[in-house]
């Protein structure tokens, strides 16, 4: 033992004499009425009596009456200060209870319980402890709004006064400043009148008492109370004791007065925060005290981000614009509240803050630069493409090369927004850290809620990133990410890459309709029969590494395995480079056909890999020649590069779906369920930030593709958790017929079932629960593949339980 | 009849009512008591069949302590994989010193209830009533259900926790260590652990020794229970018992899991910044298929994903 010093057995007589009996044949009301009585431990009877409301609530108002009122009578009078905390902190809650069981609640009389309760509280608000008497107020505040308009006036009005005239203690009328402001913000809007006659009255003194103390809870309590008053009072007597708490002597007083400027301003009409609160301000921010000026200062920007913009005066400009280069607390605040200043002011009011961002982007403190660094994509957002390319993309291209990790991090995690503000030709060059997020260590898991929340915006990303950028950059970092060491990284980043490949063979499916040629397709069908047989005995012959019982899997199912080769190869022939191959074999380079059936043949189960590969670099050799060659026209069509770039995802897909390790192997049915299963659709999906309208040439289907993609994963997600608890079945969206149809699809699907023999019970389990839900969601699909059904009926009857149930479903 | 519990009962039994616990707990909301006593005694129907010597099939992700701390857990399962995505084995030790030992405890018992052969859990010498009526778990229970009920479920079901575990026949799981009193696996399965953790003996042994790099054979433990052992004992053991691996928690590591004994033994601790305060980072061992060995090195739970801890200050069994 060398960590845990003082950790040991305990000895017997060391032990807590008795664990505390409990009868639980009593109801809940007789159980506080037992243990929350003196002469129990302090612990059991404060556990007990912080149950009261809810034994109330199970009681009938007699019972209440009968038991609770009395008991609480006691406890208000108990010695120990643990019991009369809590005591103070139940009457909040128990009133409305109480209320809710009286029918006469709602009449002129108000609740009488409330009222037996306020008595309560009045002992526990004259308490000496001041923890006793904040629960207290607090409480008052829950249930004030439902006193009588009398008990309100008089009583609630009276016991106010009582503290306020304990001259002897100055925690008395503390205590009462607190009880004015948390009634007046709790029953304060319902209640007006109250607050106009009795309320403001005391405040009002209060804010002129002799100790500085009071006058500094006054302050607060003046702002609680303009958020209830007719404006008439809120720009007269209110106004003026704030004011004149302004010019109080006590620089305490003053600091406290400029931190609520803002809020005050908020809850006065524009011509008082004009005319009389801006020159408050302006007083403030002159004052000797450096507490006060400082103070002042912070609050140019919440002022700013909140008062009508016409009245933003240029010391308050100033002032705000000078805090981007002052200390750090100053310098955070302008950071801070920087978007909301542009929002409210406007975009014309930019060449005004420019200097601004320039100096918080440069600041000494990591903390700035990474507080605008998590608001710059709201910035760009707001100014617009043009704006952003002359003013804000050096600002962003510091912050992205900032040598303090958490400056790109904080960039990185609104990297979608951020993009989409973004002229299209800049957006590639923001994507550098996908390249260096990655954990070096293999045990260390690094930053992976980085990584994690980067998993989630991939389809937002995609959707606005060239084809380009989309392949070199994008799909190399998520496929990555597909087999990152942290799972809950890997599951995000297979579902985004589902959800995005989806998208994409739709747009394939719909592009090669429009631009595929007789000929294209008959090289297809030719090719791919030449190649299934030879591919499927290849297949066979390879050892895929996942063990002697996978090894025989395979073996028996070498015809299914076949068929993702097959289907490969289709993609490979057909839907991506039908084109290209067309084009090379106008062009003299008949090798290119023929690649895919060779490469079967040479190199068994690689063949897939090999033939994406060929037709990759053909594609890649197509696009080279393409101003001397009409024919590669085709590829350039939408169809023809979503079809490449699905076969990039497909060819590491595969991979995964044939590796030795049963994580890999889960990630593909992770990707085959997001692939095969679209999310029910929301009612009303709300529009992402990164489907900001954007005026760059990228192109639209796909953007739209991918974007409907990352809405189907929150889709998902919602449907996830709703589905646990939910006995209806929503209605599933059909997978369009071009994607059910196409070779691919029916190759990944293979591809699952052949798993459904996996020695590992957590992969079949993955493959039981898509089947199911494929059959469930997507009958029709589910119906095309003759060995759905026999694969789930033998997973129904695995000798695993885990793996039995979900296929039942 | 009240047809509403009845109805709850009925979905309960279905699993509706389980998986809606579950829910519930992951979201780290409090179960009714009467949900607790259901849940425990479904729990005690499972763990009563296994062995002192649970058998356990690779792949698996063997976990240290948790100690309470729920929020901790739930990265952890983000890290491993949720169950029964992933199977899990954990060591023992889930209550006391954290804030949430209630929602952790039920949350793995959920779990295991619905899915058995996913999870394993095993006993800590926290798992204990002595333990957890000074260590938090007992005055947890009563501040947040008023009454120790539910910490007496939970207590009767830690009678019923397997001892040990052997993972494909080769990587011997304990939460402790080793006894003198015990030579081979046959000796901790003839143990009748459906008991209070004695002070002394074998099965004390199991949850309280130690490892000690400087010993040779068997030490006096600084504990006050079980011993301390040295690389001879562990070669020994596993030697006669055919074990590669001892896998066991017990003892904060600050790096997360740390080998001994030329990789004879590991200790895998997976309650990241123990006691919130330790600064240590958290472990897990993933096991494959294939018999390849991974750690899993993640720190705590950011601030803003925890929930916000009691007002009043910490009791004094937080070190």
């Amino acid at each position: 033992m060398t960590e845990l010093e003082g950790e040991e057995f305990p000895e017997a007589e060391g032990l807590p004499p008795v664990v505390f009996q409990v009868d639980t044949g009593l109801s809940p009301l007789q159980a506080v009425q037992e243990w929350a009585a003196e002469g129990n431990p302090p612990a059991q009877r404060v556990a007990y009596i912080l149950s009261i409301p809810a034994a109330a609530a199970e009681s009938s108002l007699d019972e209440c009456r009968e038991v609770l009122i009395p008991l609480l009578s006691q406890l208000a009078f108990d010695d120990h200060p643990d019991i009369k905390q809590a005591t103070a902190e139940v009457l909040g809650p128990l009133g409305p209870i109480l209320a809710s069981k009286d029918p006469e609640t709602a009449g002129p009389e108000g609740s009488a319980d409330c009222m037996d309760l306020l008595v309560l509280a009045h002992r526990l608000l004259q308490d000496a402890e001041r923890g006793v008497q904040e629960s207290a107020a607090s409480s008052v505040a829950q249930f004030a709004g439902l006193l009588s308009h009398q008990h309100r006036h008089e009583h609630l009005s009276a016991i106010i006064d009582a503290l306020m005239h304990n001259f002897d203690d100055e925690q008395m009328q503390e205590c009462a400043v607190d009880l004015l402001a948390k009634v007046a913000a709790a029953a304060g809007p319902q209640h007006p009148a109250w607050c106009e006659e009795c309320a403001l009255p005391r405040m009002v003194k209060l804010s002129m008492h002799r100790d500085y103390n009071i006058r500094v809870h006054a302050v607060s309590g003046l702002v609680a109370l303009a958020g209830c008053l007719p404006e008439q009072e809120r720009t007269g007597g209110l106004l003026s004791a704030f004011a004149d708490l302004c010019a109080d002597q006590v620089w305490s007083v003053r600091q406290d007065c400029a931190s609520e400027l803002a809020a005050l301003a908020a809850r006065l009409p524009r011509p008082a925060v004009r005319d009389r609160l801006l020159p408050l301000w302006a007083a403030l921010v002159g004052d000797i005290s450096a507490w006060v000026l400082s103070a002042a200062r912070r609050q140019a920007g919440p002022l700013l981000a909140g008062i009508h913009p016409e009245d933003a005066t240029p010391a308050l400009m100033e002032a705000f614009v000078a805090a981007a280069s002052g200390p750090a607390t100053l310098t955070e605040a302008c950071a801070h509240y920087l978007p909301a200043v542009l929002r409210n002011l406007g975009k014309q009011r930019w060449p005004e803050l420019r200097e601004a961002v320039d100096a918080l982007s440069c600041s000494e403190y990591a903390s700035v630069r990474v507080a605008l660094a998590a608001s710059v994509h709201q910035l760009a957002a707001m100014l617009g493409h043009e704006a952003v390319a002359t003013d804000l993309l050096p600002v962003i291209q510091r912050l992205s090369a900032d040598e303090h990790p958490a400056v790109t991090d904080s960039l990185a995690i609104n990297i979608s927004s951020l993009l989409a503000a973004l002229p299209p030709s800049e957006r590639l060059g923001q994507l550098g850290f996908l390249a260096r997020m990655h954990p070096e260590d293999g045990s260390s898991c690094g930053q992976w809620r980085m990584r994690l929340l980067i998993a989630e915006q991939l389809a937002a990303i995609a959707a606005l990133l060239e084809g380009q950028g989309l392949a070199e950059v994008l799909l190399p970092a998520t496929l990555r990410l597909c087999e990152d060491p942290v799972a809950a990284v890997r599951e995000a980043a297979a579902t985004q890459l589902g959800s995005m490949a989806r998208g994409l063979l739709a747009e394939a499916a719909e592009g090669g309709r429009l631009s595929s040629a007789a000929s294209s397709s008959s090289i297809s069908s030719r090719g791919a029969e030449s190649s299934r047989e030879e591919a499927a005995a290849s297949w066979q012959d390879e050892k895929p590494g996942a063990g002697e019982a996978a090894s025989e899997v395979c073996q028996q199912d070498g015809s299914a395995q076949a068929a993702l080769v097959e289907s490969m190869q289709q993609l490979a022939v057909s839907d991506s480079v039908a084109g290209v191959q067309q084009a090379q074999q106008e062009g003299g380079q008949q090798q290119a056909a023929a690649a895919p059936a060779a490469a079967a043949e040479r190199e068994g189960a690689t063949a897939s890999q090999q033939a994406a590969e060929q037709a990759a670099a053909a594609q890649q050799q197509g696009q080279g020649e393409e101003e001397e060659d009409e024919d590669s026209e085709v590829l350039q069509q939408p169809g023809g590069q979503c079809a490449a770039m699905v076969q990039q995802i497909v060819r590491h897909i595969v991979e995964l779906q044939r590796s030795s390790c049963h994580r890999s192997r889960q990630t593909y049915l992770l990707f085959c369920s997001a692939l095969l299963l679209p999310p029910a659709a929301q009612a009303t999906p709300p529009a992402p930030e990164a489907a900001l309208p954007a005026t760059g040439v990228h192109e639209p289907g796909r953007e739209s593709a991918a974007s409907e993609a990352a809405q189907e994963v929150e889709a998902a997600d919602a449907a996830a958790d709703a589905g646990a608890l939910q006995a209806d079945a929503p209605a599933w969206p059909a997978l369009s017929a071009g994607v059910a149809s196409c070779g691919i699809v029916q190759g990944l699907l293979e591809g699952a079932l052949a798993l459904a023999a996996d020695p590992v019970p957590n992969v079949r389990l993955g493959v039981a629960r898509l089947l199911a839900a494929l059959r469930n969601q997507q009958p029709q699909l589910a119906g095309s593949n003759a060995r759905v059904a026999p694969a789930l009926a033998s997973l129904a009857a695995d000798a695993d339980r885990d793996v039995q149930a979900a296929a039942a479903q | 009849m009240d047809l509403d519990r009845w109805i709850e009962q009925a979905r309960w039994e279905r699993g509706a009512g389980l998986q809606a616990a579950q829910q519930r707990l992951k979201r780290c909301e409090p179960l009714k008591e009467s949900d607790v006593k259901q849940l425990c005694e479904k729990a005690v129907e499972i763990l009563v069949e296994e062995a002192n010597v649970q058998r356990v099939d690779a792949p698996v992700t063997i976990c240290g302590d948790i100690h309470g701390q729920f929020y901790d857990l739930t990265e952890l399962f983000k890290v491993g994989g949720d169950c029964p995505q992933t199977n899990y084995l954990f060591m023992g030790d889930f209550v006391d010193r954290g804030f949430y030992s209630v929602e952790t405890f039920l949350l793995l018992l959920a779990l295991k209830v619905r899915y058995p052969e996913r999870i394993t859990l095993i006993r800590g010498n926290h798992e204990s009533r002595q333990i957890t009526q000074v260590y938090g778990f007992y005055d947890e229970c009563l501040r947040k259900y008023g009454s120790a009920n539910v910490w007496r479920y939970c207590t009767d079901v830690f009678d019923y926790l397997s001892l040990s575990a052997l993972i494909d026949g080769t990587i011997f799981a304990v939460h402790g260590g080793l006894s003198p009193t015990i030579t081979t696996l046959d000796q901790i399965r003839t143990i009748d652990r459906k008991q209070e953790v004695p002070h002394d003996g074998a099965m004390c042994d199991l949850l309280w020794s130690d490892p000690e790099d400087g010993v040779d054979g068997w030490g006096l433990s600084p504990r006050g229970a079980g011993y301390l052992f040295g690389h001879d004992i562990a070669t020994q053991f596993c030697q006669a018992n055919g074990v590669e691996l001892i896998a066991r928690a017990h003892q904060l590591v600050m790096e997360g899991y740390k080998w001994m004994f030329r990789d004879q033994l590991v200790t895998v601790w997976s309650a990241p910044n123990y006691c919130y305060r330790c600064g240590n980072v958290a472990a897990i061992l993933e096991l494959d298929d294939g018999g390849s060995k991974n750690f899993k090195v993640f720190e705590a739970a950011p601030q803003e994903a925890r929930g916000v801890p009691s007002k009043k200050a910490a009791p004094d069994y937080f070190l």
